[in-house]
């Protein structure tokens, strides 16, 4: 299969690799970025914008699924999760663009399966940042309630499926960050560091109160639903593990990408799985798996039970409500570039790549996405948000696992800047942990997915497939780089 | 024209009489050079304490004038005026508008890098309530006693404040008869981290940002008269002052920026990228007040003007 003209035509045609990397390379001078991203700088990416995704609320919904089993739905989450980074980190530095897997989707598999793909990940970044919010608002509640005594009143603070009339701090979480993206604010790296510590610092401080209450009793029965109940879990649990993208889309930025890339991978992964574990396992020691079921701002509220004092919870419900706020921006960032990469394409009208001359920054692209995503959190239940979220990341992922076989074989002799090691089991292994868990997802899931693509499906047909830069001839080579 | 040099006695001060000297040269100019002293008491007070002080300060006035006029020398004609207020700003302003003023030139402050240019306290005042343009010069700012004006660069970003400062600086390059630059500034270092869209992310925004630019630039120019000089370019780098420097400055450079909006809260004058750009700039940046009366030529249109306090 070639990019031949005729092609064009087709749903199916694909953006060459040459034109991605013209549209980021057009000044020399700049072309030439320092490999400046380090292994353990690149580790922290990975451990900042993976932690603090879920597992201040996942335990609620994921405990109950499984029983003291968790355990080993973390290890599989964790290992698919590892698994889809080393894949999605060779078609990163074979494709050194911005806009995640819908950009190398584009390159590889033509032009619908990538605006499926961007649907996905719309899933992936915006639905999450939502889902994200709305455990920032258990966690507000909680500081509040620890500091001051005062709790918001449920209407406020609850989607309407839940017994609320929306999500009011979710809301507000979600204005901020658009406030600060808008003005161009970025999350630098020492930010982040900072971050990961905070982070991390308080869940060990979970950790070790909840040890001193710790009873094995809470782990018998082990699996209470067997194998299927691991494999439900493992489900909600991977939407924990995302972000680990963070790691393989710094390819062209790294020293040494080769060696580099997959060891801060391993390593993230494995910090970010330990951590994990850790805080299950404290968390189980503490109370009966049927306990966690319904707990808001759950980690708080175990440590509030075990010391009867407000202060531990405090700490940990105000590290929460810090290192989540963080992760809001991250991930909302995320979602307006690949909407402005969309934009550029042509695949989204001209209003998602217009830059504000004054901030610099995708101003109405930003308004934009903050509306979707402040609707979703305010008025969507948490774990309707937390399975979409597995849903479009983990499909996804298999897409672009599937992705690095298709361009091994169409573009062998294309410079890669990282190869998947143990080619092709890796990618196989991959895929097919992700589809695995994906076919534990609920069956709501599945309708609410079907009906998301229908509608991408309508936009990319009424639309997309009309104004795609690639369809109408324009610019695939784009315009003479000066 | 009449321009209004803010003198001092210090080397902000005398900065900001080598900017003027040098800008008089060229072009119809007049320069103001006035030094703004402290009010006194109007009636007497106890063993006329306030009459000596009074007299100091006249004195102080008469060198520091002196020296000034020295140092401008008979090349350009030049007023030398001193002047009472409560305040330095208010002191500028009222005479400003007395002379009719088209510019002020102001000196940094003594804080900041060497050929940098400082925002003191008089300089921010000023920024707010000045009803003219406002030029700042870099600290250290001595120029040879024959310099005069070469260029005239402004800072285009395509917004309709920035048509303000096109418009100014075209104005400026007319009646000095110097060429006009129009050069648009992107900056790069905005990459969010960690990213989970790749850490080349602000490369896609910044190009897109480039391509708007050149866009705003082609249209401005369309509408820009034939006698007018004129290049036009982008220039890019990792932070303001990389891109400022990446472009070639000789001596007797001028930048134009455009100013900010005025919210209601506070009447912020410089925006953020105005001043990131005063901080960077290594030639006087002159700011031209958004939607006040440039009326820096008279063939001006003069804008839809709030009146300034």
């Amino acid at each position: 299969m070639s990019t031949s003209s005729p092609e064009q035509r087709s749903v199916f045609r694909k953006k060459p690799v040459e034109a991605f990397v013209t549209e980021t390379h057009p000044d020399e001078e700049g072309g030439e970025l320092s490999r400046s991203i380090g292994l353990f700088q690149l580790t922290m990416f990975g451990v900042g914008a993976t932690i603090g995704t879920g597992i201040f609320i996942i335990l609620t919904e994921a405990v109950p699924e499984a029983g003291p089993a968790v355990i080993v739905s973390f290890i599989l989450a964790g290992i698919t999760a590892a698994l889809t980074a080393v894949c999605y980190a060779e078609l990163a530095s074979t494709i050194p663009v911005s806009g995640s897997s819908y950009s190398y989707t584009y390159a590889t598999m033509g032009e619908i399966v990538a605006f499926g793909v961007a649907a996905c990940l719309l899933l992936e970044y915006g639905v999450s940042s939502a889902a994200v919010s709305v455990g920032w608002a258990q966690y507000l509640d909680e500081l509040f309630s620890n500091l001051f005594g005062f709790r918001m009143p449920e209407a406020i603070l609850a989607a309407p499926g839940e017994g609320g009339l929306l999500n009011f701090p979710a809301i507000v979480l979600v204005t901020l960050c658009c406030l600060l993206l808008m003005r161009g604010a970025r999350e630098s790296a020492t930010v982040n560091a900072v971050m990961v510590v905070i982070k991390v610092a308080v869940l060990i401080l979970f950790v070790i109160i909840a040890f001193t209450a710790f009873s094995g009793e809470n782990f018998t029965p082990f699996a209470p639903l067997g194998f299927a109940g691991i494999g439900v879990a493992a489900s909600s649990i991977f939407f924990t593990f995302i972000g680990l993208d963070a790691v393989s889309t710094a390819g062209e930025e790294v020293h040494n990408p080769r060696r580099t890339l997959p060891l801060a991978i391993i390593f993230a992964t494995i910090i970010v799985t330990t951590v994990y574990i850790l805080v299950a396992v404290a968390g189980i020691g503490v109370q009966q798996y049927r306990a966690f079921a319904g707990q808001e701002a759950g980690l708080a509220v175990i440590l509030r039970n075990i010391t009867g004092s407000a202060w531990p919870a405090a700490v940990l419900s105000a590290g929460a409500v810090i290192s989540i706020f963080s992760v809001t921006l991250v991930t909302l960032y995320g979602q307006t570039r690949i909407l402005f990469a969309m934009g550029r394409d042509g695949m989204l009208p001209e209003v998602f790549h217009r830059i504000n001359p004054t901030s610099l920054v995708p101003v109405r692209n930003t308004i934009i996405v903050c509306i979707f995503v402040g609707a979703l959190a305010g008025f969507v239940p948490l774990g309707v948000l937390i399975d979409l979220t597995s849903m479009g990341t983990l499909v996804a992922f298999t897409v672009v696992s599937i992705g690095v076989i298709i361009l091994r074989r169409t573009q062998p002799d294309l410079p890669r800047g990282f190869r998947v090691p143990g080619y092709p089991v890796t990618p196989i292994l991959s895929a097919g942990f992700a589809l695995y868990i994906i076919s534990q997802l609920p069956y709501s899931t599945f309708a609410l997915f079907a009906v998301w693509l229908g509608v991408a499906a309508i936009i990319y047909f009424t639309y997309s497939a009309r104004h795609s830069r690639l369809a109408r001839g324009e610019a695939v080579a784009t315009e003479e780089p000066e | 024209m009449s321009y209004l040099v803010g003198l001092t006695a210090d080397r902000g001060g005398r900065d900001a009489l080598a900017l003027g000297r040098m800008l008089a040269r060229t072009g119809d100019v007049t320069l103001t050079v006035c030094i703004v002293l402290p009010e006194v008491w109007g009636h007497p007070s106890l063993a006329r304490v306030d009459a000596e002080y009074a007299s100091f300060l006249a004195s102080y006035a008469e060198d520091t004038i002196a020296e000034a006029r020295e140092f401008v020398g008979d090349a350009v004609r030049a007023e030398y005026v001193s002047t009472s207020a409560r305040t330095a700003t208010e002191g500028l302003v009222t005479t400003a508008t007395q002379t009719d003023a088209d510019l002020v030139v102001l000196g940094s402050a003594r804080h900041g890098p060497f050929g940098r240019f400082a925002v003191g306290s008089v300089t921010n005042e000023m920024l707010h309530t000045a009803p003219v343009p406002v030029a700042l010069t870099p600290r250290g700012f001595s120029p040879s006693s024959e310099a005069r004006l070469r260029r005239i660069t402004c800072a285009f970003a395509g917004s309709t404040r920035s048509r303000t400062a096109f418009d100014a600086a075209v104005q400026l390059s007319r009646r000095h008869e110097r060429p006009l630059r129009l050069i648009t500034l992107v900056v790069r270092d905005r990459q969010m981290y960690p990213s989970q869209v790749g850490y080349s992310a602000e490369r896609l925004v910044a190009e897109q940002w480039r391509a708007q630019a050149e866009e705003a630039q082609s249209n401005a120019l369309a509408t820009l008269p034939e006698d007018v000089a004129v290049e036009a370019g982008v220039v890019s780098g990792r932070n303001w002052e990389e891109a400022l420097d990446s472009l070639p400055w000789e001596e007797g450079e001028l930048l134009v920026v455009g100013s900010s909006r005025l919210g209601p809260v506070r009447r912020v004058f410089l925006g953020s990228n105005s001043t990131k750009i005063v901080r960077s700039s290594p030639v006087p940046v002159v700011v031209i007040p958004r939607g006040a009366d440039v009326h820096l030529d008279d063939t001006t249109v003069s804008r839809s003007s709030e009146p300034e306090r």
